[in-house]
């Protein structure tokens, strides 16, 4: 069997739950949002009681195809509303203390602990998730990956060469000798040795696949099957989408965040069969937070408790978990409460599709949802 | 009443000392700020005097301790570069580039800000300021670089030692660590100019490369 690769889509700002997976037979739902609400035009049924927005085309047809595994009702103990320790918590697997740690570079160095490949982890965009980041644990991070590289500016090969091999001598680890921190000598020797695999990359690729230009999700996916179909050992790819702060405006970013996102994927999707990793690639979809139940006029405020969604021929699709009761009985604070644990979903994808003994990267052993053919 | 509160003064002053002289908060200088603010009546002009003239600040110890931000990088080479003598619709280029290193002004990624420290540099990151850089320093069109090749130069730069020393000080006394220095020394000796300017111009777009050009 081949490995599997995991590729990871951020919804950063707090996905609006109750909006993407939609409970239209509830009335409760209506009374809560009267403004904000999907009614039956902007909704696709996909059982008697639930239905997702009309946006999201191709995860209707995932799920028809029984490729599409939904979490309903996915979080983390003690729900925080703040961006800041929510997006923390998901990223680095830690409820309760605070952590700089990412538990995606736990993993990395656990898929690669000689450091050998600094392309195990890409992420796509500017700045790294927390989730990435590890000391010793080098990732790369690319804006464009036509231009990734270091001196492109510089006329002459002969010249380039040279430069580059100075600088490759400064970034070593033993010239630590003053400088504050080792992270950084890290980082630059990862930049330098993944620059020079990564740009080989878009050479090797053609597709007929067309991704929309203007659609900025599509640009980061289409950048990940440049890479995967290269194979160069990169077992994680990293990319965001946002904002889903959908304070004001609600009905018409939200849709259009998800409507790209979905012809995004269909690109990728059609994109990794014809370079054949459709079979090795998982795709996982998760937002720090939902947002409240009640609307405020023209947007929703901070949740908690939301829906992840893990895609691929290898996932076994379907509904997980409960949809949350919106019984004010059952609400946590004007919230939905979770019902599934963050980590179940993590110590999943780490055994089942990185192949990595979960406990290492968690300290805890969380038992595993039963997602993957 | 809020502002007058020792929880206001502290987290005022914790904040100002993050933001212009370390990333290790120093307690005791901290409440010595703090006390600044709560004797002037919450006074920012005292506190930040006392903060720039206290010894603390000039000290060793805060040294290239702090980690550029894209905009203390991209505006920093720009006035050693003297690139413009009044802003012009060039100028917002400017903005581009600390949005490449992963900071769109006016528009951090949540409302939480930015991720500072050494969390600004990541590869992909630490690739382009080291391209933006070298780029800017080497660009002989600008006021600023003729003025540093003049500087170089105009001195004894006979050795590779004096040769890196003398544009280690006309970019502004910057410091880095022995073993770099060795190398860009190594660098210069290896390789052949064609005459004393290229020279110079390697060597200032290598030490802008370094890990020690990223701190402040």
């Amino acid at each position: 069997m081949n490995k599997k690769n995991l590729v990871v889509i951020q919804l950063s700002g707090g996905n609006d739950y109750l909006n993407t997976v939609v409970p239209y037979q509830s009335g409760l739902y209506y009374d809560y949002r009267p403004n904000m609400g999907l009614k039956d035009d902007s909704i696709i049924t996909i059982d008697e009681k639930i239905a997702f927005n009309s946006n999201m085309g191709v995860f209707k047809e995932n799920f028809d195809n029984n490729n599409l595994a939904v979490m309903m009702g996915i979080g983390y103990p003690e729900p925080n509303r703040s961006h800041f320790r929510s997006m923390d918590i998901w990223h680095t697997a830690e409820p309760f203390e605070s952590s700089s740690i990412g538990w995606l570079g736990k993993t990395v160095q656990n898929l690669d602990p000689e450091n050998n490949n600094p392309i195990t982890a890409v992420n796509f965009g500017k700045g790294l998730p927390r989730a990435l980041a590890c000391p010793g644990v080098s990732v790369a991070s690319v804006g464009a990956l036509e231009s990734y590289g270091l001196f492109t500016g510089v006329s002459g090969s002969k010249n380039r060469d040279i430069l580059l091999d100075t600088v490759d001598r400064i970034y070593q680890p033993m010239n630590l000798d003053g400088i504050p921190s080792l992270r950084l000598l890290e980082t630059g020797r990862g930049a330098l040795d993944g620059a020079d695999l990564l740009s080989e990359a878009p050479m090797t690729y053609s597709s007929n696949i067309e991704y929309p230009e203007d659609n900025p999700i599509a640009q980061s996916l289409k950048g990940i099957a440049q890479v995967a179909s290269a194979r160069l050992g990169t077992r994680i790819f990293y990319a965001q989408h946002g904002s889903f702060d959908t304070h004001t405006d609600e009905l018409k970013n939200h849709s259009l965040l998800w409507n790209q996102l979905s012809v995004a994927v269909d690109c990728f999707q059609k994109d990794l069969k014809e370079q054949n990793l459709d079979e090795e690639t998982v795709i996982w979809i998760f937002s720090e937070f939902g947002r409240r139940i009640a609307d405020n006029g023209t947007g929703t405020d901070h949740g908690s408790g939301g829906v992840a969604f893990l895609l691929g021929n290898s996932v076994k699709g379907g509904l997980y978990g409960e949809y949350p009761n919106l019984d004010p009985s059952a609400q946590l604070e004007g919230d939905i409460h979770y019902n599934t644990d963050f980590r179940n979903l993590y110590s999943t994808i780490l055994e089942d599709v990185l192949d990595v003994d979960s406990e290492t990267i968690l300290n805890e052993k969380f038992s595993k949802l039963n997602l993957l053919k | 009443m809020v502002a007058m509160h020792k929880a206001t003064a502290d987290f005022i002053c914790k904040r100002l000392y993050l933001y212009f002289v370390s990333e290790e908060v120093n307690e005791k200088e901290v409440k010595k700020l703090s006390n600044v603010y709560m004797n002037s009546e919450g006074e920012i002009k005292k506190v930040l005097e006392s903060m720039f003239k206290s010894k603390h600040f000039k000290s060793e110890a805060i040294r290239f301790k702090k980690v550029k931000s894209p905009s203390d990088l991209v505006f920093g080479i720009t006035r050693l570069v003297d690139k413009y003598d009044i802003p012009n619709l060039d100028s917002a280029e400017l903005a581009v580039n600390t949005l490449l290193m992963g900071q769109f002004l006016l528009n951090p990624p949540s409302v939480e800000g930015w991720h500072e420290g050494e969390e600004w540099i990541d590869s992909g990151s630490l690739i382009e300021r080291i391209n933006y850089a070298s780029g800017e320093i080497s660009n002989t069109s600008s006021n600023g670089v003729k003025k540093i090749i003049e500087i170089v130069l105009e001195k004894n730069i006979a050795s590779p030692d004096e040769m890196l020393n003398n544009c280690l000080e006309a970019l502004g006394y910057i410091e880095i660590t022995e073993s770099t220095k060795k190398i860009i020394g190594d660098h210069i000796n290896k390789n052949k100019f064609n005459n004393e300017e290229e020279k110079i111009l390697d060597v200032l777009k290598l030490i802008v490369s370094t890990p020690d050009f990223q701190y402040c």
